[in-house]
């Protein structure tokens, strides 16, 4: 079946079309608002500004075709194909797109909003600019695996409120995303550069964060509860108010940065490189400073209860009205 | 000591729950009167937290601690809490009649009676807040207790209540019942609404009154009695009086809808009952105003900020100016918007209805700002305060430049000069590279900046902000700002910034942080605007007297925020909001290509083009769009063109269309109010803006900040660190939840 020949069929009516095969059919511009693609073929076919809204093209093979400008708000892309797909300025608004395979796809300046992602296939895609607020990329215990994100490229994206529990983002790249308010729990940032991001309020509990770039990110109020940042660089970045309790920070790069307000409890910062840091008014009830690089940091006010500090290298810092690890008030 | 290391190290003094009385009190406009006089209002209120202590031990009670204006007391009976409060406020009203009204302040206090969290030197706990946000309710000089402390204390005690109903307070969750204590037997028809209000209440037609009033006002029939209950019949009274502005009016508007109703006769002596009631208000129309507006004004003598005894005092020995001031007022340029702003400034609320606006006296307005405001210092700012928060700001402060003009004669202090640069704010750089040509030396050149700044509508915002970057610290407190010497802190930025690159990449950093962006990188440009001149100067000086600060350190070598990369485009924080509008209402690839075409060639739809398209993000392309066009206009007409040039016109005109509302908000470098522009807000003061205009003071954002607030929080004393991160900054929350939305912005 060719373009004319489905379009008339369109027009007449029909909207069932599972199963054909229209491999490299060309129907830009065309509205198809509600057809049904169910597993069709459609390898290397053109929908460029095509009207695809709550259209079902689940299970379809859609590598390498051309979506750029497609509109398909609210469609049906369930375990669809869309390796290598070009989805640049796409609409995938409430877009169902569960188990797709988006490996490599463009999806540059996307509106994924609302979009359900869960247990999809995104490693290598361009998500540049695109915007996935209120998306849903979480893992279910049993149903859905963790949305894969694997070296994915994030820059300038906006995940404001997106859930993308316990999924894979290890070397991806987030550098001045968006990522205020989303659920990044039990996610593997393994190796990602989130350079710059903004991430207020941001929940990264339990979260592996092993040799991240936090280079210069909003952190203020985000909550790293559990979370493994062991060999992070968080220079210059600012953890004000952030929630630290029982975080595994060994071996964390932190010059320049600002942690006022911030809670260590518990927390393991072995050989953290903490200099010139403000710590003013943290806590560090039971943290464990082996060996901990304090130099010339400023912990005006801080509690170090019960902490271990016997390691820790404090040449010039400011311990104005600390709490000292055995309940002492320095002077 | 942090609230953590008490509780985990000092078991001792970690306190223990118990049933407790907290009254607190709050000085009435203590930060205004810090601005004016500091010293001598320091010394008065050392004088009335003593008697109010000397009181508080008096009554078996324990001042736990003073919050810089007020006492923070606990009481283990409600009784003397109740006694101690009215004894207090006694004594305060006792003296004040005695002295001229610059040798006294008012004292609001809130009473709440409930379980509580009490150590040595703090009690915590909701109920503290419950208090605290009580001490609000009250009138000044007045006390305001809750429903509990009312049943506990009532048949102990001798007192005069005023039922207040159900208080939504602020951050509580629940809603307070709470009574107003009446001092004074004349305090029970202080307000006209309230006496109404009671007689209605006690009407055997309670209920059919309630539905028909709220039929009128709402537009809804409501049966359901547990929903009528819970009706503040004051408030719906004033807004029924609000619909209309005769008598004539409003008895067509309780006919209409009686009409619809099917037991009119009954509903017909319902609405006669009303409107004996409303003629109250009401004065015989036109014909006769002379006698009437001054009926008013004595009746609004009760509403006066000013307690009764002082005013009368005053009225007959200023009378000729007032009325003098008046005419000038009446015969002005624009009357009714000096009117309204007079009337708004007094009441607090906005009237638009020229016919009631008329029935007020305005040599009565004028006397009412005489008395609360000391000085024509105060004037100004008081005035500027207000005008902030209007929609139109920036027409109504050409208007309240002008009042000022006519307020001369009562302010003589007021030197002409001040009265002509305020003429002329509107060209407000103009003056500043006027008023730096005439500067003498450095100082001067500060000084008169800060003038400038200190006549801003967005004064408030712009000394906030010079203060967070110079302070490093985030002050909220008006009182506390205006401790801070403008023209200092412009010198001291100064240094920080000795260029206006720097200090746009300071302001550009600080304004990041905030929750409030759009408002802010608005404030900023206006800094950066009036500021001008200060740079201009010190580049022709050679910047002789600034040491060249180093660039803020930043981590290695990768600064992120590189000082000299094009600074336009670093103004623009932050998109996202932008592009989520975009996003949301067009294509983004449609609104990518219209942008590109705009900015380069026309888009051909070739392989070649597609690919290069590929290579921008819409962010890019938007940033670029903001910094070529650099006025609305131009923006608004390359746009179009392009749209219709491109092939799908239509398509591409709604794109436009949406690209420049979206954008629209960068573009604004009005008032912040214009931002805001919520048509239905602006007029209004919300509660914080009030709070800030009136009192001057912060109120506590959430509940646990609540006790915290009480010791203001130190700087850092560290200033080399502090400067460091001057550009990096530790954010510190704005105020309010984050992020108005564009598409709000825009209805």
């Amino acid at each position: 079946m060719d373009a004319s020949e489905l379009l008339q069929r369109y027009d007449s009516g029909t909207t069932d079309f599972q199963g054909e095969n229209l491999c490299g059919v060309d129907l830009d511009s065309a509205d198809l608002i509600g057809v049904d693609f169910t597993g069709c073929d459609l390898r290397g076919a053109s929908f460029v500004f095509a009207y695809l809204n709550r259209a079902n093209l689940s299970r379809a093979d859609l590598s390498g075709a051309r979506l750029c400008g497609a509109n398909l708000s609210q469609a049906d892309l369930l375990s669809t194909n869309l390796r290598d797909t070009d989805l640049h300025g796409a609409i995938l608004y409430a877009a169902d797109l569960r188990g797709a395979d988006i490996t490599l796809a463009n999806l540059l300046d996307a509106n994924l909003i609302s979009a359900d992602l869960r247990n999809v296939n995104l490693s290598g895609a361009n998500l540049r600019g695109a915007c996935l607020r209120g998306a849903n990329l979480r893992y279910e215990k049993r149903c859905y695996e963790g949305a894969n994100l694997r070296g994915a490229d994030l820059r300038n994206a906006d995940l404001r409120g997106a859930n993308l529990t316990g999924a894979d983002l290890s070397k991806a790249d987030l550098s001045e995303a968006n990522l205020s308010e989303a659920s990044l729990r039990e996610v593997n940032l393994t190796g990602a550069i989130l350079d710059g991001a903004e991430l207020k309020g941001t929940f990264l509990t339990d979260a592996i964060l092993i040799e991240t770039s936090f280079r210069q990110a909003v952190m203020v109020n985000v909550k790293l509860e559990r979370a493994d940042l062991t060999g992070s660089d968080l220079t210059g970045c600012n953890l004000n108010d952030a929630n630290l309790t029982s975080a595994i920070l060994a071996k964390v790069k932190c010059t320049q940065a600002t942690m006022q307000r911030s809670r260590f409890n518990r927390a393991d910062l072995s050989r953290a490189d903490l200099r010139g840091v403000n710590l003013t008014e943290t806590t560090f009830i039971e943290a464990y400073l082996g060996r901990a690089d304090l130099r010339g940091a400023n912990l005006t006010n801080a509690n170090l209860a019960k902490a271990e500090l016997s390691s820790a290298n404090l040449t010039g810092a400011i311990m104005r009205g600390a709490t000292m690890p055995d309940g002492s008030n320095h002077e | 000591m942090t609230l953590m290391e008490e509780e985990i190290l000092t078991a001792d003094l970690k306190g223990h729950r118990t049933l407790a009385t907290v009254v607190f009190t709050d000085c009435v406009g203590f930060s205004a009167r810090m601005s004016v006089d500091e010293e001598h209002t320091l010394d008065l209120i050392r004088r009335d937290l003593a008697l109010m202590a000397r009181t508080c031990e008096q009554f078996e009670g324990r001042v736990l601690k003073t919050t810089g204006d007020g006492l923070l007391m606990c009481f283990s009976s409600a009784v003397k809490a109740v006694e101690c409060a009215i004894a207090t406020q006694q004594a305060i009203g006792a003296t004040a009649i005695i002295l001229p009204p610059k040798d006294y302040l008012m004292h609001r206090i809130g009473i709440h009676l409930a379980d509580m969290y009490i150590t040595q030197t703090d009690v915590m706990g909701n109920g503290v807040n419950i208090a605290a946000r009580l001490q609000t309710e009250a009138d000044p000089g007045g006390i305001c207790i809750s429903q509990t402390v009312y049943e506990v204390a009532k048949n102990g005690l001798e007192f005069h209540t005023q039922y207040l109903g159900p208080r939504e307070l602020k951050n509580i969750r629940e809603v307070v019942p709470a009574y107003k204590i009446l001092l004074t037997p004349e305090d029970a028809i202080a307000d006209p609404y309230d006496e109404a209000a009671k007689k209605l209440a006690q009407s055997v037609n309670l209920a059919r009154i309630k539905k028909l009033l709220y039929y009128v006002c709402k537009n809804r029939w409501e049966t359901d009695t547990f929903k009528l209950d819970s009706i503040h019949l004051k408030g719906l009274f004033q807004e029924f009086l609000g619909l209309a502005s005769n008598v004539e009016q409003l008895n067509d508007r309780l006919e209409t809808a009686i009409k619809t109703l099917s037991k009119q006769t009954e509903y017909t002596l319902v609405a006669k009952e009303l409107l004996s009631e409303a003629t109250r208000f009401y004065f015989p129309t036109q014909p006769n105003q002379e006698p009437a507006a001054q009926d008013l004004a004595a009746s609004d003598q009760t509403r006066l900020l000013l307690p009764p005894v002082v005013a009368p005092l005053q009225r007959t020995e200023m009378q000729p100016t007032y009325q003098q001031i008046a005419d000038s007022i009446d015969r002005g340029n624009d009357p009714v918007r000096l009117k309204k702003l007079l009337f708004y400034m007094c009441r607090r609320q906005w009237e638009s209805d020229v016919t009631r606006l008329s029935q007020v006296d305005t040599a009565s307005l004028v006397q009412e700002i005489h008395s609360v405001t000391i000085d024509g210092n105060q004037l100004c700012q008081t005035l500027a305060q207000f005008v902030q928060t209007l929609n139109k700001s920036a027409e109504y402060e050409v208007v309240g430049n002008s009042l000022i003009a006519h307020f001369l004669p009562l302010y003589p202090e007021l030197p002409a000069a001040v009265v002509e640069s305020t003429k002329t704010a509107e060209t407000q750089s103009a003056t500043v590279n006027q008023a730096v040509n005439q500067a003498d030396n450095q100082t001067d050149l500060y000084r008169d900046v800060a003038y400038q700044i200190e006549q801003s509508s967005s004064m408030l915002r712009l000394k906030k902000l010079i203060v967070y970057v110079c302070k490093n610290q985030w002050v909220s407190d008006s009182g506390q700002l205006a401790g801070f010497d403008t023209a200092a802190l412009l010198k001291e930025l100064h240094t920080l910034t000795p260029t206006i690159e720097r200090l746009q990449t300071a302001l550009d950093a600080v304004v990041k942080t905030l929750s409030k962006r759009t408002e802010y990188t608005l404030v900023a440009q206006e800094l950066i605007n009036s500021l001008g001149g200060m740079y201009a100067e010190s580049s022709v000086l050679e910047r002789s007297p600034v040491q060249p600060q180093p660039s803020p350190p930043t981590a290695n070598q990768e600064a992120p925020i590189p000082a000299d990369s094009d600074p336009p485009l670093k103004s623009v924080a932050s998109l996202f909001d932008v592009r989520l509008g975009i996003l949301k209402y067009t294509n983004p690839l449609r609104a990518k290509i219209l942008v590109f075409s705009s900015l380069h060639s026309d888009f051909t739809f070739s392989d070649e083009d597609w690919r290069d398209l590929k290579t921008y993000e819409l962010d890019g392309l938007l940033r670029q769009l903001v910094q070529n066009f650099q006025t609305y206009t131009d923006l608004e007409a390359v746009l179009y063109s392009t749209a219709r040039r491109l092939p799908e016109p239509e398509a591409g005109v709604q794109a436009a269309d949406t690209i420049i509302k979206c954008v629209r908000t960068l573009y604004l470098h009005g008032s912040p109010a214009s931002i805001l522009g919520n048509a239905e807000q602006a007029t209004r003061i919300t509660l914080d803006d009030f709070e800030e205009s009136t009192q001057g003071l912060t109120m506590p954002e959430d509940e646990f900040d609540q006790t915290q607030q009480l010791t203001p929080s130190l700087r850092s004393p560290d200033t080399s660190e502090a400067r460091a991160n001057s550009t990096r900054l530790l954010s510190i929350a704005d105020d309010h939840s984050a992020k108005t939305g564009i598409f709000n912005a825009q209805d």
